[in-house]
């Protein structure tokens, strides 16, 4: 039997035993997700354009407000005006079914949570009908009154409303390499732990070298990683262009494309961490003590990732993205956010690359050194040298 | 044919393995007797690669040990290993098929051992669901189920009940009547008397005494007699003699610097003793004086 097939067989027995958790796992990170987007849009479906509600003691009054209030409003707002009693109109005001109650030509009511603009709509728009009326009273021409006091006319200028979405999948994506780098290593580790604990390790190695365990568990469980990935953005993706209301930024495929190729080397880097980590306990007991510290390193990458990129500190993510330790979790944020340089993208990859193989070499060391002291915790000093040892036979 | 030819190891201070030498030929069945940290298990795990030598070499059929050979040993550590939420025959099937066997092989290997242990029925369970005397099955199963050449079991017998022990040393006699070069180490020297032939004794890393454990009883200066009748006066009649039990009309005693018959025939009869034994020390004390020297 080669290596490779060997690799092949260990690789399978890594992701049959944990298919029912990979399963589950990814049900209810496709369910967060899908879920997350249709409430999403259901809730921002409601919203609808903005309006105002006003409410006149003077009957009389009704249909010149009704004229004037659009005159001073830019864009869609729906405009109602209704004559009330005084007290009822209070009553209204109180529940907040109405913004403002206009009492007299003179005086108006406002309801508590009526915005700034609604207050400064309608007192504009009652100056006015004051004037006319003042105009008409004077003898004066009051369409030629209004036609003087035209109002001043506005509109919005283009923006890219794509800025939020880009932040948004940066800081998504920081999210999502982190738990994947995590939930992934953690189960590299345990498993490494559960296969030392249970002594496991001491009879599979007669047939199939510590470099070959630990190659087929780095590929079983970053594949499953990388396919848990897949489907999850793979139904976030669809399910966010089928309700139209949503706007998926084209950022968000590449920042996938980009995510997968991060992962695969983040993984590379930390999955041979937290299973050099796992060789060194003795037991599930013992485990954590060993293993939990590790999650500093990434934890702070997706502390400061998301700071970074919800405040648009664009130094410290920038700084961040160059450090191996981070690269994979900061860097297909930043390019999907564009911000990235090509010669940043090449210094980062290449930086990685190198630190990769650095470190996988020394925690294959550790952990053939750790896996083959059946029953022991060894220190990461013992198992490198003991490690170094075995490897030199 | 296994050869262990001056193998060192020091962990720290402690020498666990000093100029070890022992064979393990092809067909034969050798018992590794020692007092607990003699070296045992260490030797064992440097033949599977576990831990490097200082010195010395490890060789099958004179060629060195390397990943292939070793694929062709069957191990069965002292701490037992299983995954524990796998189920029986599939585990069986995946340890089959890493020593090399192809899928449908294994499959029909995992199902003939199930069958021979009884454990049919136990295929699909998961190995934390059964008693401890089937772990033990499945575990001597994992080691033999890719009809290893060699096959070293470190303590096969310990927590097994006699029947299991019974069943378990005819499983391994069985297999070193087809060739297989079998070395195991335990501490119940009954079952290794009845077992097998030869033995080798390990003391503090160094092999200190090996041959067959007929010759190895025999080379012991020590003597046992035991007789019946009426009149046992001959006991003091024997220069030196230690008297192991003494009662109406029986007694045993024990006879050290190498005590021939016809010293001790002329007491008895003089005693008018009929029936006596006159024998060699047990394993257990062969076992006990070398671990002592």
């Amino acid at each position: 039997m080669t290596g490779w097939n060997l690799i092949r067989l260990a690789a399978w027995r890594e992701v049959f035993s944990r298919r029912k958790a990979f399963l589950i796992t990814t049900a209810i990170a496709v369910a967060l997700v899908v879920g997350g987007l249709v409430a999403a849009s259901i809730t921002g479906s409601d919203d609808g354009p903005p309006a105002i509600a006003v409410g006149m003691v003077d009957p009389g009054a009704v249909r010149a407000m009704e004229a004037e209030i659009p005159r001073y409003l830019y864009g869609e707002v729906m405009v109602s005006v209704e004559s009330f009693e005084r007290d009822e109109g209070i009553e209204l005001l109180r529940s907040s079914q109405i913004d403002a109650l206009v009492v007299d030509a003179y005086h108006v009511l406002w309801a508590p949570s009526a915005p700034r603009w609604i207050l400064d709509t309608v007192v504009s728009a009652m100056s006015s009908v004051n004037l006319q009326a003042a105009a008409t009273d004077l003898g004066l021409d009051a369409a030629a009154i209004t036609a003087l006091q035209a109002p001043i006319s506005g509109e919005t200028i283009d923006y890219e409303p794509e800025d939020e979405g880009v932040m948004l999948v940066s800081v998504i994506t920081v999210i999502v390499m982190f738990i994947a780098i995590l939930a992934y290593g953690q189960w590299i580790a345990y498993g490494v732990v559960e296969e030392k604990a249970n002594r496991v390790a001491e009879l599979i190695l007669g047939a199939i070298t510590p470099t070959q365990l630990l190659t087929a568990k780095m590929i079983a469980l970053g594949g499953l990683g990388l396919a848990q990935m897949t489907v999850v953005a793979g139904a976030g993706l669809t399910t966010a262009s089928m309700l139209d209301q949503l706007d998926v930024p084209d950022a968000a495929a590449s920042a996938w494309v980009w995510s997968a190729f991060w992962f695969i080397l983040g993984f590379a880097f930390y999955g041979s961490v937290y299973a050099a980590a796992g060789s060194l306990a003795a037991d599930s007991q013992e485990a954590g003590s060993v293993i939990t510290p590790l999650n500093i390193l990434p934890g702070l990458g997706y502390v400061v990732g998301v700071i970074a990129f919800s405040s648009g500190a664009e130094v410290v993510s920038r700084i961040m993205s160059l450090i191996p330790f981070w690269t994979p979790m900061l860097m297909p944020g930043r390019i999907a956010s564009g911000s990235v340089e090509p010669w940043e993208l090449a210094l980062a990859t290449a930086l990685m690359i190198a630190a990769t193989t650095v470190v996988v070499r020394i925690a294959a060391r550790i952990y053939l050194g750790g896996i083959t002291q059946a029953t022991r915790q060894v220190n990461w000093k013992q198992a490198l040298r003991s490690g170094r040892d075995l490897v030199s036979t | 044919m296994l050869t262990v030819d001056g193998l060192e190891k020091s962990f720290g201070e402690v020498r666990a393995l000093d100029d070890c030498s022992l064979e393990v030929k092809s067909g034969q069945m050798l018992g590794l007797l020692g007092p607990n940290g003699a070296g045992k298990t260490t030797l064992m795990r440097a033949v599977f690669g576990l831990i490097r030598p200082d010195g010395g070499a490890v060789t099958w059929h004179g060629s060195p040990i390397d990943a292939t050979t070793r694929r062709r040993f069957g191990y069965m550590p002292e701490e037992r290993g299983l995954y524990p939420k796998l189920e029986v025959r599939w585990q069986l099937v995946y340890l089959a098929r890493l020593h090399g066997m192809s899928e449908r092989a294994a499959g029909t290997a995992a199902d003939r051992w199930l069958e021979q242990f009884l454990l049919s029925d136990r295929a699909t369970s998961r190995v934390n669901e059964l008693s401890h005397g089937n772990q033990q099955r499945v575990q001597l199963i994992s080691a033999l189920i890719h009809e290893p050449e060699l096959v070293i079991l470190d303590e096969p017998f310990a927590g097994l009940d006699p029947i299991a022990s019974e069943f378990m040393a005819g499983v391994l006699a069985e297999l070193a009547s087809r060739g297989t070069a079998i070395l195991f180490s335990s501490h119940q020297l009954d079952v290794v008397e009845d077992l097998c032939r030869e033995v080798v004794i390990m003391h503090r890393g160094h092999v200190v005494l090996e041959g067959a454990i007929d010759e190895l009883r025999a080379a012991s200066d020590t003597r046992y007699v035991e007789a019946i009748g009426e009149d046992t006066s001959w006991v003091t009649d024997l220069p030196g003699a230690d008297i192991v039990h003494r009662s109406d009309g029986r007694a045993r005693v024990r006879l050290q610097d190498a005590t021939t018959l016809e010293s001790v025939a002329g007491a008895l009869a003089r005693s008018g003793v009929t029936q006596f034994v006159f024998e060699p020390p047990p394993l257990s004390e062969v076992f006990r004086e070398a671990a002592a020297s």
